[in-house]
């Protein structure tokens, strides 16, 4: 759990929030005293140690609860083989066996440690959604999937064609969960996704009360003021001619 | 140093229990921050809306653990001679009195100024030593036997120099006389810093404080507070009060009522004997949870439908 903590506190930092080693610290701390069982104990215990003030708790909000979010394998509703069960081989991939077996639980487990393995910390820009999806799907054993599909279609029989075709649509589920997990992900880790609440909270702000960090939004803002204002005052003038 | 009793933090539960039995409701939130600091040994910073129970719940906690509650008060130009030590100048001017006085006994047999000196310096100089030092909140919550709960009342208030004082205390739990060296505390105290967000703190003294910001309280929360502050109060109009205070919170005010403010409407609605809240029973007690007129005048605007519409809550 250290590592899903430390991604955490990454993912936090990327949004804005400053943790110093201290206080990353406390959180490892905390989190070892509470333990991991109670979601809402979890994020009260690490919001205090790592937020530190209005904006950051907001903003540590919105990122503790995409980052322990369910997946979407975790929702019992969808399932890849919601209609029918079918029994896998032995020799089957593993990969494939969950997907015919429905097995929810595992696919989720599986998703998660393809994601630990690739380390999803490294996106950052929506170029590399993709390329994540794809290392995702190749960790979770998407070769030995599309060689067991194969392997069906070339036995021709019956219940191959039937496994085939299950199969096949259990690969798009299964694309389609990982896109959603890579997408959450992405906003994630991706700074864009908290800047609204941090110029919310600086609109707001005193002007004494702002920090030199908070000068290059301020800017910002300001800039985007004028080009209002400008656009503003064209319209009146146009109204008065 | 040692540490307060582990015995009243064993549990976040409690904890919650154990400040309901002395009228303090404080959310989930509240415990496990009290829970943590504890454990940790940190100190916390409170934030939050006035009137929402911040320095109440540094004086809860001190009744709970039966330690005493030391409490400094920041404003401006707050100084180390006032929070921290302040040295006993009238007790410092009758020793050197005695000193004078005893100073042929003590030089007796020296010859010359040189071997006065010698021999004045085997004595122990105590002019500048505990026994002359007055201390001030801090240095008294550091010097308590059995600990003791130490209240940092509107930090935001003090200066910023003010805030250097504190990060030794804060991180260490000890302070420095620069005349007599260290003084660490003899029980680590519960730390509480209260703020109003009037100036940002420091991010090093944010650093060693665990954050608590507690807000205004969902009406769950609120009725549950009124119904352990306000025993008297009945459930109807518990119930409609708490609904009328949080229509007024979302009014465009200058104060908004806090949740000290409803309790005391709570309690004056005891005191009426009223049964039900009717808009002329509101219009006529609007002063007591809002202190300006123009806060009063736009509640006054809007009092018949917030009035009907808490009525309906019951």
């Amino acid at each position: 759990m250290q590592r899903v903590l430390q991604d955490l506190i990454l993912a936090l930092r990327g949004s804005g929030v400053r943790i110093s080693v201290s206080e990353n610290m406390d959180a490892m701390r905390a989190a070892k005293l509470v333990g991991y069982a109670d979601r809402e104990r979890l994020k009260d215990s690490l919001g205090a140690a790592l937020a530190k003030s209005q904006t950051e708790k907001e903003i540590f909000e919105n990122c503790f609860d995409r980052f322990f979010s369910p997946d979407s394998f975790s929702q019992p509703e969808e399932s890849p083989s919601r209609d029918v069960e079918m029994e896998a081989g032995e020799e089957d991939s593993l990969l494939t066996q969950m997907l015919l077996a429905g097995d929810n639980a595992g696919l989720s487990m599986a998703l998660r440690e393809a994601a630990e393995n690739v380390n999803m910390t490294g996106l950052r820009f929506f170029t590399q959604k993709s390329l994540y999806m794809h290392r995702i799907l190749r960790q979770m054993g998407m070769e030995g999937l599309e060689q067991d599909i194969r392997g069906f279609l070339r036995e021709g029989g019956f219940s191959s064609r039937q496994k085939a075709e299950k199969l096949l649509s259990a690969k798009n589920f299964l694309f389609e969960k990982v896109r959603d997990f890579v997408e959450q992900q992405f906003s994630l880790f991706a700074p864009s996704a908290t800047e609204e609440i941090l110029e919310k909270y600086l609109r707001e702000m005193r002007l004494s009360n702002l920090e030199q960090r908070d000068f290059a939004r301020m800017h910002h803002i300001i800039q985007k003021m004028v080009k209002r204002l400008n656009k503003i005052g064209r319209a009146s003038c146009r109204e008065r001619v | 140093m040692k540490p307060i009793s582990d015995e009243p933090f064993s549990s976040v539960e409690d904890i919650q229990g154990g400040f309901e039995k002395g009228g303090y409701v404080c959310s989930k939130s509240i415990a496990t921050t009290l829970y943590l600091a504890h454990h940790l040994e940190k100190p916390i910073l409170v934030e939050g809306p006035a009137g929402v129970g911040k320095t109440e719940l540094a004086k809860i906690t001190s009744a709970y653990l039966q330690l005493p509650l030391i409490r400094l008060q920041c404003y401006e130009g707050l100084d180390e001679s006032k929070a921290l030590y302040e040295w006993k100048y009238g007790k410092q001017l009758l020793y050197t009195q005695i000193l004078k006085d005893k100073l042929n006994d003590i030089l007796q047999g020296a010859d010359g100024l040189a071997a006065s000196m010698r021999k004045l310096h085997e004595h122990e100089d105590i002019f500048f030593s505990m026994y002359f030092l007055e201390p001030r909140p801090l240095l008294k919550a550091l010097q308590q036997k059995d600990g003791a709960v130490l209240l940092v009342d509107e930090v935001d208030k003090s200066d910023q120099e003010f805030e250097a004082f504190l990060l030794e205390i804060l991180s260490d739990f000890q302070i420095s006389v620069p005349e007599v060296g260290t003084i660490q505390a003899v029980c680590k105290p519960f730390v509480f810093l209260t703020s109003n967000n009037t100036r940002e703190m420091s991010e090093a003294l944010k650093r060693r404080c665990l954050h608590l910001f507690i807000p205004f309280p969902d009406p769950k929360l609120e009725r549950k507070i009124i119904e352990v502050r306000v025993p008297d109060l009945a459930e109807s109009l518990r119930i409609q009060l708490v609904s009328f205070i949080q229509q007024v919170r979302k009014l465009d005010l200058k104060k908004v009522p806090s949740v000290s403010e409803t309790i005391d409407w709570g309690r004056v609605l005891v005191l009426l004997h009223a049964t039900s809240l009717t808009p002329d029973l509101v219009r006529n007690t609007l002063n007591v949870f809002l202190k300006f007129q123009e806060d009063i005048e736009s509640a006054e605007d809007n009092l018949y439908e917030m009035a009907r519409r808490a009525l309906r809550e019951f």
